[in-house]
């Protein structure tokens, strides 16, 4: 039997709730666009993720009622356009995120 | 490299979304065919300098109408962070420059006295210092097309004047640019051609969430 307070998978435990809403591959990937940029459109999303557009729109949803993610929609030459930006929650949730992912990774190849 | 994701390069890589369209390409094009023309519009009676700035005015254009017409429907609209952002500007400014400094030589040459010959300086030294300033441009903007650009307006010059005492003005502009447009153009409209297959106009609304 082994000891699970010695499995290579212990240190994930230290994943809080946020992490794991991060940790989804298609949301990491909308987290990370947004995270190196000031702010984007869906269209800009959903060809850099390569995403469809019922899965970005969910995925999107979940982030912003984390508070992730701030949507705000805005009218160009008549036309309505939803512009989507990190908040400020979003960034500190994104940075602690990697920080201890990295450990994990750190601590998973020594 | 232990984060999950490399937050620097792939903002490199999105940034690099600016310039898979071919429009900048074809804009290059046609300032080197703006250059390949101009002597001949001289020729004609028009003066170099104006026409010149039109042609920029007409370049211009091409990059605002082809990005606001063509790329945006297709890729999107993105904001990148404010350090970026300074960079592009700082870029758009040395460009600017650089055109400032194209303008100034055809005023000089097309002054009676300043006709372009064979010489060190406008074989050697202006070419090298082109390249040297668009291989700098190219690096910091992450664009090898500038690089390009910069070997291009290079060799056009010297070419130019190789060309000169053999069939003179306006052939040797006409062959030494007009050579160069047609490659930057080629480019450039390949890669148009092969952004518009693999980026469609979406179909329907793409702005609900």
């Amino acid at each position: 039997m082994s000891d699970p307070n010695h499995s290579p998978f212990t240190p994930l435990n230290a994943l809080t709730d946020e992490d794991r809403i991060i940790h989804a591959p298609a949301r990491l990937a909308i987290m990370s666009c947004l995270a190196v940029v000031e702010s984007a459109d869906f269209l800009f999303l959903l060809r850099q993720t390569g995403l469809t557009k019922g899965n970005l729109s969910s995925h999107l949803s979940k982030l912003e009622e984390a508070g992730f993610v701030e949507i705000t929609k805005e009218f160009l030459k008549k036309t309505p356009h939803t512009l989507l930006s990190l908040s400020e929650k979003g960034q500190k949730a994104f940075q602690d995120y990697q920080a201890r992912m990295s450990a994990i990774l750190k601590g998973s190849a020594e | 490299m232990n984060e999950p994701v490399d937050l620097k390069k792939l903002e490199r890589k999105l940034f690099k979304t600016n310039f898979q369209d071919g429009i900048y390409e074809l804009a290059f094009g046609m300032l080197f065919l703006a250059l390949a023309i101009n002597p001949w519009m001289s020729a004609s009676g028009i003066p170099k300098t104006p026409s010149y700035i039109l042609e920029l005015v007409l370049v211009g254009l091409i990059l605002v109408m082809g990005k606001r017409y063509i790329t945006t429907p297709r890729l999107g609209l993105v904001r990148f962070n404010t350090a970026r952002r300074k960079m592009s500007w700082q870029i758009l400014i040395a460009g600017l420059i650089l055109n400032l400094i194209v303008v100034i030589i055809l005023h000089l040459a097309s002054n009676p006295g300043t006709e372009p010959g064979t010489s060190l300086m406008s074989i050697y030294l202006i070419p090298i210092g082109f390249l040297v300033i668009f291989s700098i441009l190219s690096y910091i903007s992450n664009f090898p097309s500038l690089f390009l650009l910069g070997i291009l307006f290079a060799t056009s010059i010297a070419f130019s004047e190789f060309l000169f005492p053999h069939i003179g003005e306006p052939w040797d502009g006409l062959v030494a640019f007009g050579l160069s447009a047609l490659i930057m153009c080629a480019i450039g409209i390949r890669k148009l051609v092969i952004f518009m297959q693999t980026n469609p106009v979406p179909e329907g609304e793409v702005h609900n969430v």
